[in-house]
């Protein structure tokens, strides 16, 4: 069934078609209804809790829960796109036909001619992988940190990302729940029970040889009695556990992967060896007074750092980690919060091995960016919130909204080198105006303790390709549209969608040059920055040159993603 | 030789891989074999202290004291803010005890008590799995003026609706749902959506009363494991939003609405890090406190505000709430009737709801380090600190003085400015609150005497003191040596109960027995026989276990 009513002048009427009431027979009102089940046994699901909101306004939500039979039917007045999401205990919240990780789904497009009403949900249940942590003994290690990792495709690379830390009860049990089907890998870390008893214990002849040092030194020269001797258990194997991978890997190299299929659960157990440890002592070289600061010891696993231990920087500048097994790892000392002239925080890459190790921290202090956002292209006004975004290294993101008179600021920034990108759905950056007026890369080389003023200009040159993804002559809901540069060293010129419910999609914010176009039928794991890929994905698809300001509609023919044959690595 | 095994106290088994440390001619530390074992050869004679820990495991003496409200516990405030209390978990409690090696000494027995445990399910209307529920876990701890509730757990439920205390030491224990709650999560930007389910929850005590006095009473024993599952409907819940003025922006910031006395913040809260916009979600009807609280690191100053409010049937909007900077408190203290004035004090308050604005002084010499042997001189003493407890954050704060060490000195009055709060909960506002005058005296009084049990010494039972009214701040005990004899000393003059234990009693069994009550004036020793009761869970191998205990 379409929407089958003839639109009326909305304004007063709007209130009332919303409750659902057709008054004097002028309905003008469209449906939005179907059915959620679970994506694998198609059976319906009753109490999921379904929400219809339009894609420009979030908030403005419609809410249902389903009966028995998983039905759900959204009254709506306003033509255009919704974003029709569900939540249930057991399945994760999630949008329709929404792949994974990832917040691409497709909107419900809603206007006349376009049926909306037979609308199937299927909903994937999570997966969930839970475990024990425990030692060599068997004996749980309670508390342990457990991290898990996934290998899948991002922004079109294939990455192994971090999914999700937590920490295991007092008896070593772990959960992760909500989790989308692939590959994951687990690591495990914990301190053992006895860890801080031994040390001190450790301590104890050494402070009684001080104090009776200190007896002789003041009585000039008692009686020397030994010191008590200090008896170890004869089968101590160490006070720490180092960073373990499932099954029993010391490496990210031998970790094996754990296969999770939607609504699965794995059941997995990871053994901690005991290992000798080492302490790690740092000193700031901060200048000036130092406030309140913490330091924190990242273990650094994959691409990802996972907290580990923390300790809190002492007034003489100095910080000691006591108990670290061998591996990598990276510190972060930093004042603790808030802007000011004092903030500082320092990083350095630490690899420990099998003795003490003394790091002195360079200093570094917090750095800064300001200056205007200038418009220029077509020059109207941005109708929503503008962002700039400084994006490390390290996946790290530092973020400001741009203040009603252009100006915007970013404080506390580790010195670094940082992209920049800004705008919203119109605009996107274009370049950093420099001192004579001249075009700058979107990259920034801040130094510690610098000041930056640059301003940014944000284009809205931008164009836009919009059109229907088809099979025989049949719209394609939820295909991926891949807009790739023929120039890769292009990196942000890279556009995706993904099809609305009428097989629609919109390429936006595009610079102009030379594009491959192609829709897939699946592009939830096509790495298609891969060269490899990039180069099978070019073939397939269609050459499209852009001018600035263009606004193309082309029709795509979807290519199943399977014939294309893209398995990378 | 010095070696002994160590037991499970409910199931006589021995217990592997526990930690055994020693001190005394020698130190050193063994790990028990798997039969629970342990022996270290070649030690010099004389007397060693032992300790004896290992995860899932209490000790009895600790479990003794732990049953009544014992001075004000910072553990019990409540809201987990996640790390700093699971850290502070990881090492188990320690069993203390004495042996004597000489030639012919028998190995040493000691016991350890296994942990108990509550899990259970939580299900809407529906039979549904409620997830992300806060589920509290109460110890009933007995006071003279009837049952105390101290939390002592705070479990989040699980995509099953499950959730778990594994490890508690045995005790009685409530359960209380107490509904969403979360920790503040910054956001950018003027909109924000949350994902909200406009659902909350009434706190609900397990199986289904509105307060701790109506819920069941879990008891249990050592290793017991007990179930409580709630069925619970939610209801509708509304917003909160508004602005907080004199925002720092960028400031660390926590925003938590709290219901009347509640330690638990309910509903999930969202606070615009650089315009002060803030949002509270899923907040059911009722009466709250909003309180919000900003840190900033140069200069190190705390702000902070608090709101009463009152959500009906609609949400509440465009709040305005204006956050002031805290006040500074100095402390004098007043020694007389000898006590000593070159003596340690630690001085606390103790905020109703956030660990982070704990406010400690600790005023005196450095303490001695730890386990250093006797005739060990002190190393040099810590500078003098200024006498002021600063940046003190508008709130609800509870104070404890402590002298330390073994002077028997004690506190006999604490006024901040003309308000007493020597014992119960006072508020402190944005303004000035005054001076904080601590007086102690040297004139404290004694108890001791023998308990008897069936008419014969009772060696090893256990004596409470309890001080009559109050808030069970201050409960001494003690433990009858070989001789049946107990002392407690260090006691403020006052009114007391005293009772005598075989085994450790239930709250019922506690207030159900006077036991006797007593007068003591300033510098009183009084000497009191006792007579022991029994108390329920008493294992029946207790007595020959006493025996065979490290002679």
């Amino acid at each position: 069934m379409t929407g089958a009513y003839a639109r009326g002048a909305a304004g007063l009427l709007l209130a009332l078609a919303v409750a659902g009431v057709s008054p004097l027979g002028a309905a003008s009102s469209y449906l939005v209804s179907g059915v959620v089940v679970d994506s694998r046994s198609h059976a319906p699901l009753g109490n999921a809790r379904v929400s219809l909101a339009p894609t420009t306004a979030r908030d403005r939500k419609l809410e249902q829960v389903t009966g028995q039979d998983g039905r759900f039917s959204f009254p709506v007045i306003e033509p255009g796109k919704y974003s029709l999401a569900m939540a249930k205990p057991g399945y994760a919240p999630q949008s329709y036909k929404q792949a994974g990780f990832e917040a691409v789904s497709s909107a419900i497009v809603v206007r006349d001619g376009q049926d909306t009403a037979h609308l199937v949900f299927e909903a994937s249940r999570g997966s969930v992988i839970s475990g024990l942590v425990k030692d060599e003994d068997s004996e749980p290690v309670g508390h342990a940190l457990v991290a898990i990792f996934q290998s899948a495709v991002a922004g079109g690379e294939r990455r192994i990302v971090a999914r999700g830390q937590t920490r295991a009860n007092a008896v070593g049990e772990f959960r992760f729940f909500n989790l989308p089907r692939g590959n994951y890998y687990l690591c495990a870390m914990g301190h053992p029970w006895f860890a801080d008893s031994l040390m001190e214990m450790e301590e104890i002849p050494r402070a009684v040889a001080r104090a009776r040092a200190a007896v002789r030194a003041g009585s000039g020269g008692e009686t020397d009695q030994p010191a008590p001797k200090f008896s170890p258990d004869p089968g101590f194997r160490g006070t720490a556990f180092p960073t373990t991978f499932y099954p029993d890997a010391r490496s990210v190299e031998q970790a094996a992967p754990i296969r999770l299929e939607t609504g699965g659960e794995a059941q997995v157990s990871v053994a901690l060896p005991l290992t000798r440890a080492v302490s790690v002592r740092g000193t700031l070289g901060v200048p000036g007074e130092i406030g309140d600061g913490r330091a924190t010891l990242y273990n650094k696993v994959y691409e990802g750092y996972v907290p580990f231990l923390t300790a809190w920087v002492q007034k003489d500048r100095t910080f000691q980690f006591k108990n670290v097994p061998p591996g990598s790892y990276e510190i972060v000392a930093s004042s603790q919060a808030a802007s000011g002239a004092t903030s500082w925080s320092v990083r350095e890459e630490v690899e420990v091995g099998a003795s003490d190790l003394e790091v002195t921290l360079r200093p570094q202090q917090m750095g800064s960016l300001s200056g205007r956002v200038l418009l220029e292209g077509e020059g109207a006004a941005p109708t929503g919130s503008l962002f700039v975004s400084l994006h490390d290294e390290n996946n790290g993101l530092s973020q400001a909204e741009v203040r009603p008179d252009a100006s915007f600021s970013l404080s506390r920034l580790p010195a670094g080198r940082y992209e920049v990108t800004a705008g919203n759905t119109d605009y996107i950056a274009a370049s950093f105006i420099g001192p004579a007026g001249e075009r700058l890369p979107l990259t920034l080389t801040i130094s510690s303790g610098e000041t930056v003023r640059r301003d940014l200009t944000l284009t809205r040159a931008v164009s836009v390709i919009e059109g229907t993804v088809e099979k025989d002559g049949t719209p394609q809901i939820g295909a991926f549209v891949l807009l790739m540069p023929k120039d890769s060293s292009r990196q942000w010129a890279y556009r995706v969608d993904q099809t609305d419910s009428d097989g629609s999609y919109r390429l936006a914010t595009i610079p102009s040059g030379d594009y491959f176009l192609i829709a897939l039928s699946d592009g939830n794991d096509v790495a298609y920055r891969d060269p490899k890929v990039a180069s099978k994905l070019s073939k397939a698809a269609k050459l499209v040159h852009l001018d600035p300001g263009d606004r193309l509609n082309l029709p795509v023919d979807v290519v199943s993603t399977a014939d294309l044959n893209l398995s990378s690595p | 030789m010095l070696s002994g095994t160590v037991l499970n106290s409910a199931t006589n088994a021995g217990i592997a891989h526990a930690l055994v440390s020693y001190a005394g001619a020698q130190t050193g530390y063994r790990f028990t074999d798997l039969s629970g074992g342990f022996r270290v050869e070649d030690i010099p004679c004389g007397s060693y202290s032992l300790n004896v820990s290992k995860p899932g495991f209490v000790s009895q003496q600790d479990l003794s004291r732990q049953q009544y409200s014992g001075a004000f516990d910072p553990a019990g405030l409540g809201p987990s803010d996640g790390e700093a209390d699971e850290q502070s978990n990881v090492r188990p409690p320690s069993t203390f005890t004495v042996a004597d090696v000489k030639p012919g000494s028998l190995p040493a027995r000691i016991q350890l008590v296994p942990v108990a445990s509550i899990a259970g399910t939580v299900l809407d209307e529906n039979a549904e799995p409620l997830m992300g529920a806060a589920v509290q876990g109460i110890a009933v701890k007995a006071s003279l003026d009837g049952a105390d509730y101290v939390p002592v757990r705070t479990g989040r439920t699980d995509d099953r609706g499950a959730y778990a205390f594994a490890d508690l030491p045995p005790g009685d224990y409530v359960v209380r749902l107490a509904g969403e709650a979360s920790s503040t999560r910054y956001f950018i930007g003027s909109r924000l959506n949350p994902g909200n389910d406009h659902r909350g929850l009434q706190p609900v005590y397990y199986p289904s009363g509105d307060s701790p006095a109506s819920a069941s009473v879990l008891r249990l024993g050592p290793g017991d494991r007990a179930n409580a599952d709630f069925r619970q409907a939610c209801e509708q819940a509304f917003d909160i939003d508004g602005r907080l003025a004199g925002f720092v922006p960028g400031a660390w910031t926590q925003i938590q609405l709290y219901r009347g006395a509640d330690r638990l913040p309910v509903g999930a809260a969202f606070v615009n890090v650089s315009s002060g916009q803030f949002r509270v979600t899923d907040v059911p009807h009722g009466s709250y406190t909003l309180r919000a609280v900003q840190y900033q690191a140069d200069p190190a100053k705390w702000l902070a505000a608090e709101a009463q409010m009152m959500v009906a049937s609609e949400p509440i909007r465009n709040l305005t709430i204006p956050l002031s900077g805290g006040t500074d408190i100095p402390v004098s203290v007043s020694y007389e009737a000898g006590a000593q004035t070159d003596g340690m004090l630690h001085v606390m308050l103790h905020p109703q709801h956030m660990r982070s604005s704990v406010r400690q002084l600790l005023i005196g010499e450095a303490a001695r380090p730890r386990r250093l042997p006797e005739g060990i001189p002190d190393p040099a003493p810590a500078p003098a600190q200024p006498m002021t407890l600063t940046n003190v954050i508008p709130d609800k704060y509870r104070l404890t003085v402590q002298p330390l060490g073994d002077s028997g000195d004690y506190v006999s009055s604490a006024k901040l400015g003309d308000l007493d709060v020597l014992r119960g909960e006072f508020s402190i506002g944005g303004n000035e609150a005054g001076e904080l005058r601590v007086t102690i005296r040297g004139d404290s009084a004694s108890v001791e005497g023998r308990v008897s049990f069936d008419g014969h010494p009772a060696p090893g039972t256990n004596v409470y003191l309890m001080p009559a009214g109050g808030d069970g701040g201050g409960l001494k005990t003690d433990s009858c040596d070989d001789e049946g004899l107990y002392r407690i000393s260090g006691i403020a003059p006052g009114d007391y109960r005293i009772q005598a234990w075989k085994g450790s009693p239930s709250v019922a069994e506690m207030l159900s027995k006077p036991g006797e009550t007593l007068t003591l004036l300033p510098g009183e020793r009084r000497t009191i026989a006792l007579e022991a009761a029994s108390a329920s869970n008493q294992s029946d191998e207790d007595e020959g276990e006493e025996e065979g205990l490290l002679r």
